[in-house]
């Protein structure tokens, strides 16, 4: 459950956070948002693609944290399974928002619901009325968070303006025989990039956006990671996943 | 080498003139090594442009992506919004009936025919649209056809255009000209040239001299310069099938900048004639069509004012028409495309279809020389024909079944003017449903589906009792209609309504993947 309100110091004085442990929030979360930054890393534990938005249709860079809707593969009740811990994660119980008296910023909101939030363990957001250390760490991260942001829309838009994206469709093949289709998954079009004019590579390196285009390419190699860790703690097994690049409607 | 086609001319700045110009363009123009055909296009900066119809079918949604044109940019430049289907009040009883032709095929059209089963199925008081179609559901409750996420021209259900007919021209005259590579002339035409073979050989223009070509499209309008006045094609009149030959059209402004945009055409049934509304992003389009022995402009103009809720309706603006196409559209080295080639009343919006139908016939179908234009030609003929007379079968229709007793509506039931062609369907309907055996050409202009859906949309019962035997697939209809049922729990949702959709198009576009 969620339920984001503005951090307030008089209704919020109280409360603290507790440590990070399994990411439990996540465990029907079968993708995460991530930033331009983080996409080598990731790249390392699940497959780094570009997903659009329902309600605004925009392109959102996401790890795939598995192929079955509402299930994550890398939670146990142990531990995070994966290497890599997609910055999101980390944020909660934090997330930015409109800020009510200043028009075009952002402040903090917190999420009343989440798990993070109690009276007794963990750290305190407010000394004596005053931001604790821990909160301006949030801050902090919270500020770094927005410039990445910014950063991975712009590399997003890089890539749409050079038609470095196509769509892709999974085929995931079930041993009860069932077979899966899923649509709206967008990753480098390898051929567009090798297509590429000199000067847009130049200009791509400069950028530094080779390293993450590079880390999408052989990140969906990972699949293979997903249906393993699927086929741990699933019944009903993936035989295999076809990769089709999307043939349109 | 002699015979080969180096230049078109298309004459005529309208819808016409530039979708015909464009798609000739874009498979014919000049490449880089200078192979293939220059295509020039004339318009008279004196002769003003008529819009023809503000609606489209969901063949549009090809033409634009076929001319590279975003369909962000036309919608945001054209006003335009997303049509899903017509619906007609009125045109049974005038007690408020009301059917729906959708855009979208019964569900499972191409599995079993639903006409035999829908009615043991459902409620009584379903009609047929809404039983096998889901797209009733979301025009009624004001649905888009698709959401912000979805990649330009990709359908969720399928659907055409309403659109703003000069800007659409401003659009493609753009579009054309800068990427599709097009000459444009503006200037007017004083002298047409023929050779002793009647072949045109020139346009003589007042400031650019003669312009020199071996096709001619006629896009120059109802007056058909080219075809009609100078290669004497006589125009078959069928004012003996529809009675409407006037129209008056005005403009409608929102009241509030959030009231829902209707995604469909709603053509309500008058006393002699119907009345068009057409609801555009920023105002609604409506006109009344009307037969002006059976109404005078006056009492036109107060049924206008009544149905948009005024006094009177002060803008509206006069066209007069007859009903009618040429006899051939394509005779020796021209060819006619748009109002040069034809006009019937916008019921079904089939005036921009037989524009598209027309172009890309003649850019795909373009004789490799002069000498086989004359084959070229006999067979455009007679497809475009096939065409023509479909819809007029088809626009006969909706009248046909109607029960209103006002003058105009019976005269438009007298057998006599009804074509004999539609009587046999008609008879052939009486005991079985429309099917594709009724239009085995792929140029047919409207389906089997659509006639189910004018035909059953106003009542009519096809007595499927004589050949019981062969109506066995009641499980596989029923599961059909069910399936209906689930996909607008479905869809209901996931669909933003439409004003929302055009919203986000406006502020947000659609992605081109």
């Amino acid at each position: 459950m969620s339920n984001y309100v503005l951090l307030d110091p008089v209704k919020h004085q109280d409360i603290k956070i507790k440590p990070h442990s399994n990411f439990g929030f996540s465990k029907n979360q079968h993708h995460a948002s991530l930033v331009v930054h983080e996409f080598g890393a990731a790249a390392s534990s699940f497959p780094v693609v570009y997903m659009k938005e329902p309600t605004q249709g925009q392109f959102r860079a996401v790890g795939l944290l598995g192929l079955v809707a509402g299930h994550n593969v890398f939670f146990t009740e142990q531990e995070w399974l994966a290497v890599h811990v997609p910055s999101a994660f980390l944020r909660a119980p934090f997330e930015l928002g409109p800020d009510p008296e200043k028009d075009k910023t952002l402040t903090i909101y917190i999420n009343e619901q989440s798990d993070y939030v109690n009276n007794s363990q963990g750290e305190a957001l407010f000394q004596n009325g005053e931001p604790s250390q821990f909160l301006h760490q949030v801050q902090d991260k919270m500020s770094e968070y927005y410039q990445q942001e910014q950063v991975s829309h712009e590399f997003t838009q890089k890539l749409l303006s050079l038609s470095l994206l196509k769509e892709i469709e999974l085929v995931i093949n079930f041993s009860d025989g069932k077979k899966t289709r899923v649509k709206g998954i967008y990753t480098i079009d390898e051929e567009a990039l090798r297509k590429l004019p000199d000067t847009d590579i130049v200009e791509l390196n400069k950028q530094n956006y080779l390293l993450p285009i590079h880390a999408m390419l052989s990140s969906l190699v990972q699949v293979n990671r997903l249906i393993k860790h699927h086929n741990h703690c699933s019944e009903n097994t993936i035989l295999g996943v076809q990769m089709r690049a999307n043939a349109g409607e | 080498m002699s015979g080969v086609i180096n230049r078109i001319i298309v004459l005529g700045g309208g819808t016409a003139g530039w979708i015909t110009a464009g798609i000739l363009a874009k498979k014919h123009a000049r490449n880089l090594s200078n192979q293939g055909i220059k295509v020039t296009l004339i318009e008279s900066p004196e002769i003003s442009v008529v819009g023809v119809g503000e609606g489209t079918w969901p063949t549009m949604r090809k033409t634009l992506a076929q001319l590279g044109v975003s369909e962000t940019q036309f919608m945001r430049e054209c006003g335009a919004t997303f049509k899903q289907a017509s619906k007609f009040v009125n045109w049974v009883n005038a007690k408020g009936d009301v059917y729906y032709h959708p855009f979208t095929e019964p569900q499972g059209f191409n599995k079993v025919d639903p006409a035999p089963y829908w009615q043991s199925v459902v409620e009584p008081t379903c009609s047929f649209s809404e039983a096998v179609s889901f797209q009733q559901y979301l025009c009624e409750q004001g649905l888009a056809p698709k959401t912000i996420a979805n990649k330009e021209y990709e359908v969720i259900a399928n659907y055409g255009y309403h659109l703003d007919a000069a800007k659409f021209i401003t659009l493609l005259r753009k579009h054309c000209i800068s990427e599709l590579g097009v000459e444009h002339i503006s200037d007017t035409v004083e002298r047409i040239e023929q050779a002793s073979c009647g072949d045109i050989t020139c346009l003589q223009t007042k400031e650019h001299g003669a312009q020199l070509a071996d096709l001619f499209v006629d896009c120059s309008g109802m007056r058909s310069l080219l075809l009609g006045e100078t290669l004497k094609v006589p125009f078959v009149p069928c004012d003996d099938v529809f009675l409407a030959d006037t129209a008056i059209a005005t403009q409608v402004p929102y009241i509030n900048e959030h009231d829902p945009i209707a995604c469909h055409t709603i053509s309500t049934a008058q006393e002699a004639g119907w009345i068009w509304d057409i609801g555009l992003q920023e105002r609604r389009g409506v006109g009344y069509v009307y037969s002006s022995k059976h109404c005078s402009e006056e009492q036109a103009r107060k049924t206008l004012a009544n149905y948009v809720g005024l006094e009177e309706v002060k803008t509206a603006k006069k066209i007069n028409f007859k009903p009618g196409h040429r006899k051939i559209f394509w005779k020796n080295n021209c060819v006619a495309v748009g109002l040069a080639s034809g006009f019937l009343e916008p019921l079904e919006a089939s005036a921009l279809m037989l524009i598209e139908a027309s172009a890309n016939y003649i850019a795909d179908q373009l004789p490799a020389n002069k000498e086989l234009m004359p084959i070229t030609a006999k067979r455009f003929n007679a497809i475009m024909l096939k065409k023509w007379r479909g819809v007029i079968d088809f626009l006969k229709l909706h009248y046909a079944l109607s029960e209103r007793t006002e003058p105009f509506w019976l005269e438009h039931r007298d057998t006599q003017s009804i074509p004999n062609s539609l009587q046999e369907l008609l008879s052939i309907w009486r005991y079985s449903s429309p099917s594709e055996y009724d239009f085995t050409d792929n140029v047919e202009a409207f389906s089997a589906a659509s006639y189910q859906y004018i035909l059953y949309g106003v009542g009519f019962k096809s007595d499927f009792s004589q050949m019981e035997h062969i109506y066995n697939q009641g499980e596989l209809a029923k599961k059909q209609l069910q399936m209906t049922k689930i996909r607008i729990d479905q869809l209901k949702y996931n669909l933003p309504t439409h004003r929302d959709l055009i919203n986000k198009v406006n502020s947000l576009g659609f992605a081109k993947l």
